[in-house]
């Protein structure tokens, strides 16, 4: 299963090329727990994580072709 | 008292006097203080049907018990008065170093009535006031006067003062205050030009403020301050890193970043906005108000010749009504024209999304361009400078500007194109992808705001718990809960960004837990979590009655249809529209207000309010 990922500002170093935006591909079923701990984010790291746009959870799971946006909690604006 | 100096000041401009009243204690615990005592004063003063620049209209400056107290971002002061923009309330807040400096003069707020006959300034040093003339500062921006007031009083004095904005009535001029911290919000400073009051001067070195339990106070200060110091050595806050402006992208993510006068959530060149930008281009260094370990206001400076300068900001809500409403992605150029707001004293949020709407005005042929005297499209970032200015000194076409996007996008027979609520223009959190900012908006005292209730928290945030933001049932419960806290927060002297997330119950439903315990090691006044949250009720109801009283109701709690009947056009929130109208019917059940928005005899006898 293939997913589109991009990831922003301190977690661009979690990227394979360090660029932020990469193609990864998971096993069928997988969830965001999995793919974050296949890059290696840290266990306490406070992220926001949209897939498709929609808030995401470590037990979301993927389908072929989502997209995953990952990026730092902020707030207050 | 403890927490209070228990002293109000009362200035009459019309008769030239100063005098000192006592504040009642039963008072200060139902209404807290800030913005709780703003709105007892209010209506306790003034008649919610004057003209709001008439000299009858009241305006009041009110710091809260835990303003100067040490405790974190302790360091805010409310201006509450009836606005000239929306006709409703002011909530105006603001931090810096003026509202402790204030407090240390000895008053807890100062309520000026009617006008002067020339302009004046009101010096008030170490607990002694007198009104000055200040016929050599009109004119004069907010950073001029500011110097000369410290040269001609004392170069510790702290200032509060409007600029040509607010001697010009723009209808949403700010009062600025330590030149870069603004009361910004619905014309205050338009409130203060028309008393012919240029500034307000204090000096309050000797004072202290009493606490009633400075042991119990630094203790809890200390396992407050040691939690939130931990967090911080794990990962900095976003907001001390990039400023509020950070938010960026979070809400382009979301897809509810506000784009081309609300017409869509997402902007292709919000990467040249965002706050990881303004820190790598013009970020001198960060700055914080007094008592706040986030710091997350922005020392700036622009080297680019076409807008050269140096002060502070932009914050995100400048970004946004600057920036992607306006399809600008000029990042210099909003910095500039945030430069320019402050220093002419006005609303950076009511001046971009104005322009905003000028922009499509334009674009529509609603509004001819020879009327606006240059082309005015969309991206232009130096239209935003020069028409930014132009509306500071009211000239030209700067004069309808200087009257907001509502009564300018209905000059021209299109009211529907202006991003209101109640005629005040929103933050930047777009409510078809974020429901509950819609209600937040429609039910703010003060029209469009994110200040008085801030749903961005739990819809985008994950604070204190995520909320889907797409999802419209059930959101009334959570949005009044965070209402009556962003209440307890504004009166007890607080600042949003911190009291949140570190001093509530981390569950929906909010309870102002550790504002608690600060409040009670401060007065010494025993409230119980009950009597507190309860508090922050009466003030949104007495807020509310002031709005009844003034003509508004349930129409007036309104989204302009672009949000509520036009589908988003981009992003996440794609195909959605903001279910108010399901929202508030639930609002109202919650709250105990009738259909038309009205507060019920049974919620009005539990707070103990009545009407006038």
């Amino acid at each position: 299963m293939h997913i589109h990922v991009t990831l922003y500002s301190e977690f661009k170093k979690f990227a394979p090329d360090g660029t932020g935006q990469f193609d990864l591909t998971l096993p069928p079923g997988a969830s965001l727990g999995l793919c974050l701990d296949r890059l290696q984010f840290p266990e306490n790291s406070e992220y926001t994580a949209l897939i498709n746009g929609r808030r995401a959870h470590r037990e979301s799971l993927f389908k072929e072709g989502d997209t995953l946006v990952v990026f730092p909690l902020i707030c207050g604006g | 008292m403890y927490g209070w100096m228990g002293k109000i000041l009362r200035v009459d401009l019309g008769a030239g006097t100063c005098k000192g009243e006592s504040v009642d204690p039963s008072v200060a615990k139902d209404y807290i203080g800030g913005r709780g005592l703003g709105i007892y004063l209010l209506r306790r003063e003034g008649d919610a049907g004057v003209d709001a620049l008439a000299p009858e209209n009241p305006l009041i400056m009110a710091t809260g018990p835990l303003t100067g107290t040490g405790a974190p971002t302790g360091a805010r002061y409310m201006v509450m008065t009836k606005s000239p923009l929306t006709g409703a309330v002011t909530c105006s807040n603001s931090g810096g170093m003026f509202p402790t400096e204030l407090k240390r003069t000895g008053y807890d707020a100062i309520i000026f009535t009617g006008r002067s006959e020339a302009p004046v300034y009101l010096w008030l040093d170490q607990g002694k006031a007198e009104l000055r003339s200040a016929g050599h500062l009109w004119g004069k921006n907010t950073h001029e006067t500011t110097d000369m007031l410290q040269k001609e009083t004392d170069a510790h004095a702290k200032v509060a003062c409007i600029g040509p904005a607010g001697e010009k009535q723009v209808l949403f001029a700010s009062i600025m205050n330590d030149k870069h911290r603004a009361a910004g919000r619905s014309g205050v400073g338009a409130v203060m030009g028309s008393k012919n009051l240029k500034a307000v001067v204090v000096r309050g070195s000797k004072g202290r403020i009493p606490l009633a339990d400075p042991e119990a106070f630094k203790a809890f200060n200390k396992e407050i301050m040691d939690v939130f110091n931990a967090g911080v050595k794990q990962a900095p806050l976003g907001l001390t890193v990039n400023g509020t402006a950070g938010v960026v992208m979070t809400t382009q993510n979301f897809g509810v970043l506000p784009t081309k006068n609300w017409q869509q959530g997402t902007f292709d060149g919000w990467e040249k906005i965002h706050g990881e930008e303004l820190t790598r281009r013009f970020l001198k260094k960060n700055t914080a108000c007094y008592g706040c370990p986030i710091g997350c206001g922005r020392l700036t400076k622009v080297d680019d010749p076409r807008f050269q300068g140096e002060g502070e900001g932009p914050e995100y809500e400048t970004v946004y009504a600057m920036g992607s409403n306006c399809m600008i992605d000029d990042l210099a150029a909003i910095v500039k024209a945030n430069y320019i707001c402050n220093e002419l004293g006005m609303d950076t949020i009511t001046m971009g999304a104005t322009l905003a709407c000028a922009m499509e005005l334009v674009e529509r042929g609603y509004l001819p361009e020879n009327e606006v005297g240059r082309s005015l499209t969309w991206g232009d970032g130096e239209a935003l400078v020069e028409l930014t200015r132009m509306t500071g000194m009211r000239e030209g076409f700067g004069d309808q500007l200087a009257q907001g996007s509502y009564r300018l996008a209905d000059r021209y027979g299109h009211p529907e194109l202006a991003p209101v609520s109640k005629k005040q223009e929103f933050p930047g959190y777009e409510p078809r992808g974020a429901q509950a900012m819609g209600l937040a908006y429609a039910t703010s005292p003060i029209g469009g705001s994110h200040m008085r209730g801030d749903p961005a928290y739990f819809e985008l945030f994950s604070v204190p718990k995520p909320m889907d933001p797409h999802q419209w049932e059930g959101k009334a419960k959570v949005t009044s809960a965070f209402q009556d806290l962003s209440a307890i927060i504004d009166s007890a002297g607080l600042c949003i960004f911190f009291a949140v997330r570190n001093l509530a119950a981390k569950d929906l439903g909010v309870a102002p837990t550790g504002v608690l315990e600060y409040l009670n090691a401060a007065t010494g006044l025993n409230y119980t979590l009950e009597e507190l949250m309860l508090a922050g009720e009466r003030i949104i109801n007495a807020e509310r009655l002031f709005l009844a009283e003034a003509g508004f109701s349930r129409k007036d709690d309104s989204l302009p249809d672009r949000l509520t009947r036009t589908p988003a056009p981009t992003g996440p929130a794609k195909g959605m529209v903001c279910r108010l109208d399901s929202m508030l019917d639930e609002y109202y059940e919650v709250r105990g207000w009738s259909e038309n928005g009205i507060p019920e005899d049974g919620v009005l006898k539990k707070l103990g309010l009545d009407r006038e």
